[in-house]
C-alpha cells in the first residue's frame, strides 16, 4: 500500500463485561475516504467510536491511527493528535454560547483559531448570527451544524460521527451529507455510523455492515447499496 | 444612622467571606461535582499553619502569608485524588461521607495539636483591627474595609477566569456535561487538579481574610463555616456561581443586623430562619433552576 491508513483497526474486540458489543473487527479508513458504519441499534457502531476515542477500552486488538498505535492511549490525547467527534445526539453544552462551544472544540488547536472560526462561520453563517445565543435554543439542525463546526475547529485529520442524522428532517440530512462530501474534498477524511443506510451508502466511499458486534459485509459504498441482503435487511427494499 | 452604615460594612465584609466559602465550594461542585463539606476546614487549618508560622518565627508577617497560601493550595489539592474515584462513579452520598471525614479528622487535629485546642489569637499587626477609619461620626475597622475590597477583587477575578479563559471555559464544560467534555478531549484529571488548586488559593486568602477580620481561630470554626456554607449554597441553587455570591453578603448583612439589633444571641436563629424560609418556597434554591 503506497499511502499510510489514516485509521486501521485490527482484531479489535471492546467488552462490557461478559458481553462483548464488538468482536474482532477490522477496518479501514484510507485518506479522504467517507466510510460508513451502517447496521442495526445494537449492532456496535457506537462502541466502535468510542474505542477509537479512547472512551471505551479495547479487551484486545489495535487501533493505529496514521501509523501511531492509540489502541491505550487516553481520550484528550487522542483527540490531541487529530481524531475529533460529533457526538451521538449531538452533544450540545446546551448551557453555553455558540461560540463557547466552539472555542471548546479548539481546545487542542496550537496556534490561533481565529482563522478556523471565520471558515465555519463562511459554511454555516447561521452560527455566526447566533454565536452569543446559548447552544440549547438553536434548531436540531442548527445544533448539528454546531456539533460539526466545533469538531473541524481543532482542525483535525480524522472525524468521527455517531449518527449524525439522527432525529433531523429529511432536508438536514442532505444538507449535512452533502456537506460532508464538501469537506472531504477539502481533504478531510470521515468516519461515520449511520441508522440511515440508505443516505449513507449514497453519500460514502465505502461501508462496513456490522451486525452484533462483527463485520457482516465491507465494500464500495455502491457495491452495499445494490447488494440485495444489504437492501433486504437494511434498505427496507424489494 | 452612623452605626447602621458601619454594621452594613461589617455584614458586608463578613458576606464576602462566605461569598468566597461558596465561591470555592461551588468551583469544587462546577470539576468534580462534589460538595466539598471540609473546604471550609482546610481554611481553619490553613489558619492554623499561619499561626504556627508566627509563633515560630517571631511574627514574620510576609512569611507568614506565604506559608498559608501554599499549605491551603496543598491541602486543597491533596484531597483530589480521595474524591476522583467517587466522582468518576457518580457516588453523591459517599462524596459526602467523604469529605465530613475530611471535617472531622482537621477538627481534631487542630484541637490537639494548636495552642492546646484553645483559641488562637493572631497579633494585631496581622490583623490590622487597631486601625480604625473615621467617616464623619462613622467609625469602622480598616480591616472590613481591606475584606470587602479583596473579596470583590477575588470574585471578580475568578468569574473572569471561569467565564473567559481557555481552561475556565473546560470546567464549565465538564460541570455541563463531563461525558461530552471528555469527547472534545478535554483533560478529566488535569483540569480537575487545576480547579482544586484555584480552590485552594482562594482558600489560603479566604484563610488570611479571617484573621483580619476574626483575630483568631478555634477548632470549631471549620464546623460553623461548612454549615453555613453549605446552607448558603443550598439556599442560592448548587454550583450557582453568581447566586452564592449574593446570596452570602445578603445573609452576611442579615447577620450583622441581627447581631447589632436583636437582643442577646439571636444571630443563627435569623440566618438559619431566613434560610429555611426560602427554601420552603423555593426548594431548587433562590436562584436555582425550577424543574
Amino acid at each position: 500500500m503506497e499511502q499510510t491508513n489514516v485509521l486501521n483497526v485490527e482484531g479489535l474486540s471492546v467488552c462490557y463485561g461478559p458481553i462483548c458489543a464488538v468482536r474482532k473487527i477490522d477496518l479501514q479508513v484510507r485518506p479522504g475516504e467517507i466510510v460508513a458504519l451502517i447496521g442495526a441499534n445494537g449492532a456496535g457502531k457506537s462502541t466502535l467510536i468510542n474505542a477509537v476515542l479512547g472512551l471505551q477500552r479495547a479487551k484486545s486488538g489495535t487501533i493505529t491511527f496514521l501509523g501511531q498505535d492509540i489502541t491505550r492511549w487516553k481520550t484528550e490525547k487522542v483527540v490531541a493528535a487529530g481524531i475529533s467527534v460529533v457526538p451521538e445526539g449531538r452533544g450540545m453544552l446546551a448551557d453555553m454560547t455558540v461560540l463557547e462551544n466552539l472555542q471548546l472544540g479548539a481546545y487542542h488547536h496550537k496556534g490561533d483559531y481565529g482563522p478556523m472560526l471565520e471558515k465555519v462561520f463562511s459554511y454555516f453563517p447561521i452560527l455566526n448570527d447566533r454565536k452569543t445565543q446559548k447552544a440549547g435554543t438553536l434548531s436540531g439542525g442548527e445544533q448539528q451544524m454546531l456539533a460539526i463546526s466545533r469538531a473541524l475547529m481543532g482542525e483535525p485529520r480524522l472525524v468521527l460521527l455517531d449518527e449524525p442524522s439522527l432525529a433531523l428532517s429529511p432536508a438536514y440530512v442532505d444538507k449535512i451529507f452533502r456537506f460532508l462530501v464538501e469537506m472531504k474534498r477539502q481533504g478531510l477524511t470521515i468516519l461515520l455510523s449511520e441508522q440511515n443506510a440508505r443516505k449513507a451508502l449514497q453519500y460514502a466511499d465505502r461501508g462496513y455492515v456490522l451486525d452484533l458486534g462483527v463485520t457482516v459485509m465491507e465494500g464500495p459504498a455502491r457495491q452495499l447499496a445494490d447488494d440485495p441482503e444489504v437492501r433486504r435487511a437494511y434498505l427496507g427494499g424489494e | 444612622m452612623e452605626s447602621f452604615i458601619a454594621q452594613i460594612i461589617v455584614g458586608l465584609a463578613t458576606g464576602g467571606i462566605y461569598a468566597l466559602l461558596v465561591l470555592g465550594m461551588n468551583l469544587l461542585v462546577l470539576v468534580r461535582n462534589i460538595v466539598h463539606h471540609s473546604y471550609s476546614h482546610i481554611v481553619v487549618l490553613t489558619m492554623a499553619m499561619g499561626w504556627l508560622t508566627l509563633t515560630h518565627t517571631g511574627n514574620n508577617i510576609p512569611l507568614c502569608i506565604v506559608v498559608m497560601l501554599v499549605s491551603a493550595i496543598v491541602f486543597t489539592i491533596a484531597t483530589e485524588p480521595l474524591f476522583r474515584p467517587l466522582s468518576v462513579r457518580g457516588a453523591d452520598l459517599e462524596t459526602v461521607t467523604l469529605a465530613m471525614g475530611i471535617g472531622i479528622i482537621i477538627t481534631e487535629f487542630i484541637s490537639k495539636y494548636i495552642n492546646g485546642g484553645a483559641n488562637f489569637a493572631f497579633p494585631d499587626a496581622m490583623t490590622g483591627r487597631q486601625n480604625t477609619i473615621n467617616i464623619g461620626l462613622i467609625s469602622f475597622s480598616a480591616a472590613n474595609i481591606v475584606t470587602l475590597v479583596c473579596c470583590a477583587v477575588v470574585a471578580v477575578a475568578l468569574m473572569w477566569f471561569l467565564f473567559k479563559s481557555k481552561e475556565g471555559r473546560a470546567i464549565r464544560a465538564m460541570a455541563q456535561n463531563l461525558r461530552v467534555a471528555r469527547m472534545l478531549g478535554i483533560p478529566f484529571g488535569r483540569t480537575g487538579v487545576l480547579g482544586f488548586g484555584i480552590a485552594g488559593l482562594l482558600a489560603g486568602i479566604i484563610a488570611i481574610l479571617c484573621i483580619m477580620t476574626l483575630g483568631a481561630g478555634s477548632p470549631a470554626l471549620g464546623d460553623t463555616f461548612a454549615v453555613k456554607a453549605i446552607i448558603l449554597m443550598l439556599f442560592a441553587g448548587m454550583g450557582n456561581l453568581k447566586g452564592g455570591l449574593l446570596s452570602a453578603l445578603f445573609m452576611g448583612v442579615v447577620e450583622a443586623m441581627a447581631l447589632a439589633y436583636l437582643p442577646g444571641r439571636w444571630t443563627e436563629a435569623v440566618f438559619y430562619g431566613v434560610i429555611m424560609l426560602v427554601i420552603i418556597w423555593k426548594p431548587n434554591g433562590l436562584f436555582g433552576k425550577q424543574h
